[in-house]
């Protein structure tokens, strides 16, 4: 498969992380990519910020986070823009993590780390 | 353990007051907390409402007998691991086998010595306390390890979290300007923290196996390939000290194997990545052979033969605990957790094998393993493997109509090239929906399917053509594979799950095509 670059300047990214860290790596990544991001820290504040905001086309979803969990909030969205793909980002790396992740309806799972190159190649991969 | 300072509690069942006090005289000459019950309602009553440590029984009762006694304790929670002795008058045989069969532990014939009754009594509390204590001590170390594997399931977790900011800022910080010395010292941050992922990895994988937590799948695949990915692998690493890696696959070993390709090749990439470290020059060798043939499965042997330092006898005996090179220095040297063969062993050990070494210092090292796999059904016999090569052949000959659904134009010209090579003939389909109104229109015999094709893309597609062969009843369903860059395994479920048969990786060689097609097409 050919690897271009394909322009992704109108894209919008909602970074759903509860650790500051990787909220920071994430968003630097997505600028390398010209992709523009939106940042929430818990699944209560993601939910609401997708719910609002239509322009969302990608969401990347820690799965364990205070308030409400990545699995409920992602329920959630697929209810309201069934559409719009959602990738669980996890350091649990349990037998059934993953497995429930797709259940609630995410399209992919990555286990942390998560190197640039894969994470750049899922964001193509959905958002071209 | 409370009940061992508890004074033990027995409980007499008998009707006549004579034998009672007999016992209870004898009894008394120990330690022993008597209650004595003089029918069979009684006797239940009691047991259902205190917990004794043994119970004598008389079988012959004025209301109801022993045996039914026996049985309703046994029934109810509170005794049910009570150890019961029959008392008899007669040594009965029926009556007996009876009471063993109701669960009691032993039987005591009237009239009975004061020896005999003491020493019973005393064998079958001492052997059930012990039964008890054994049984604690079992579910005690299986909580533990429960615990810690769940202990380091966390711990991998929160070690994951910052390598992930670690891992992930070093890739960005790869893309901004650096000089020369810069360059270096990131990468040396990025083979660090590589590092320390494996050995996360490993010790995760480690404490999987001792919780009994990790499960083998059962995939019909292709040793040779499996083996050559090792190679493609660690080929780069052993190339970079100058030594030759080769492969030698015995003609005796079947080509096709059911069992966890992944599991094998985790050890076999162990053993591999371990001889290409401890080797300076010559060669590293993986070697594969039948050792023995079990009807429906065979025991292979698998070999990793260097010309390295080689090892001595007693740091042999070393390698295979966990957390254990042969020397501290070692691991200063070569680095590594120490986990790889400990794991290795474990993992050969539940594939029905054994794991071992044979070196002489000095003189290079033979590390094998060997493991129990399954001979695929279409193929449980060496008559049968020759069959399959006869129909291979036969197979090529026949055309096939294919319909291949691609949007990409040069893996469109890449899969019509070596579909045509194969002798079939194709048509194609620029995306899903025009492949499933192909499908409708004409006759195929079997599809290629690309996934991620816009509009409709290929799992949607085969779930519409599916439909169609449901609403025309249609008994041989077309054989639909799909074609991916990705082999990520949950991707691969989905695709199965949306009801194509198999998968194919991009790009292929004719040769995957045709292994696809002998397989999938009837």
């Amino acid at each position: 498969m050919a690897v271009e670059s394909p322009d992704l300047s109108s894209k919008t990214v909602l970074v759903v992380e509860d650790n500051n860290t990787s909220t920071i790596y994430f968003k630097a990544a997505l600028q390398k990519l010209s992709i523009k991001s939106i940042s929430a820290t818990t699944g209560v504040e993601a939910v609401a910020i997708f719910r609002d905001n239509k322009h969302i086309d990608l969401v990347l979803m820690d799965l364990n986070m205070p308030e409400m969990d990545g699995f409920e909030a992602t329920k959630i969205m697929k209810s309201i823009r069934p559409e719009v793909p959602i990738i669980a980002q996890s350091a649990f790396v349990l037998s059934g993590e993953e497995e429930r992740s797709l259940k609630a309806g995410c399209n992919e799972f990555l286990s942390k780390p998560i190197r640039l190159n894969l994470l750049t190649e899922m964001l193509y991969r959905y958002l071209k | 353990m409370g009940s061992t300072k508890n004074v033990p509690r027995i409980l007499i069942v008998e009707d006549m007051p004579i034998n009672i006090d007999l016992m209870k005289s004898i009894l008394a000459k120990r330690d022993y907390q008597i209650v004595a019950a003089k029918n069979g309602k009684s006797a239940i009553s009691k047991a259902k409402a205190n917990r004794f440590d043994l119970i004598l029984l008389d079988i012959i009762l004025p209301d109801i007998d022993g045996f039914e006694v026996c049985r309703e304790i046994k029934n109810d929670s509170v005794n049910i691991g009570t150890p019961i002795i029959f008392l008899t008058g007669q040594r009965d045989n029926d009556s007996l086998v009876t009471g063993f069969e109701l669960g009691a532990v032993d039987y005591i014939l009237k009239p009975f010595s004061e020896q005999e009754l003491l020493a019973r009594v005393n064998l079958h509390l001492t052997l059930s306390q012990t039964q008890r204590e054994l049984k604690e001590a079992k579910e005690d170390a299986e909580q533990a390890a429960k615990e810690k594997a769940m202990f380091l399931a966390n711990m991998s977790h929160e070690i994951r979290t910052p390598l992930n900011g670690i891992v992930g800022m070093i890739d960005i910080l790869k893309g901004t300007e650096l000089d020369e010395q810069q360059k270096e010292y990131v990468e040396i941050v990025d083979i660090s923290s590589e590092t320390l992922l494996m050995i996360i990895n490993d010790i995760l994988d480690f404490s999987k196996i001792e919780a009994g937590q990790i499960t083998f799948e059962r995939i019909t695949f292709k040793l040779e390939r499996e083996i050559n990915e090792v190679k493609k692998l660690l080929n780069y690493k052993a190339e970079q000290k100058g030594l030759e890696l080769i492969v030698e696959i015995d003609d005796s070993v079947p080509k096709m194997i059911l069992g966890d390709p992944l599991r094998l090749k985790q050890i076999l990439i162990n053993l591999t990545n371990n001889a290409i470290k401890f080797t300076e020059a010559g060669f590293v060798k993986i070697k594969v052979k039948l050792d023995r043939n079990l009807g429906d499965k065979n025991r292979l042997r698998f070999e990793v033969i260097d010309s390295g330092i080689g090892i001595s006898e007693e740091n042999q005996t070393k390698l295979f605990k966990s957390f254990s090179q042969a020397d501290t220095s070692t691991t200063r040297k070569f680095g590594g957790t120490g986990l790889g063969l400990a794991i290795s062993k474990r993992l050969s050990g539940l594939m029905g094998g054994e794991i071992g070494v044979t070196s002489d210092e000095g003189n290079g090292s033979t590390f094998w393993f060997t493991a129990v796999l399954d001979i695929p059904k279409e193929i449980s016999s060496k008559d049968d493997l020759d069959q399959i090569e006869v129909s291979r052949e036969k197979s090529d000959k026949i055309v096939l109509n294919i319909l291949l659904a691609e949007d990409n134009a040069i893996n469109q010209k890449v899969a019509m090239l070596n579909i045509k090579q194969l002798g079939h003939h194709v048509e194609l389909a620029h995306n899903g929906v025009v492949a499933v109104e192909m499908f409708a229109k004409k006759q195929f015999d079997f599809i290629l399917m690309d996934i991620q094709m816009p509009g409709m893309d290929g799992m949607e597609a085969t779930k519409a053509i599916r439909k169609i062969e449901q609403e025309r009843n249609e008994q041989h369903p077309i054989p639909i594979i799909a074609l991916t860059a990705n082999m990520y395994k949950d991707d691969i479920k989905r695709f199965l799950d949306s009801g194509m048969n198999a998968h194919l990786g991009k790009p292929f060689k004719p040769d995957d095509l045709q292994d696809v097609i002998q397989k999938n097409v009837v």
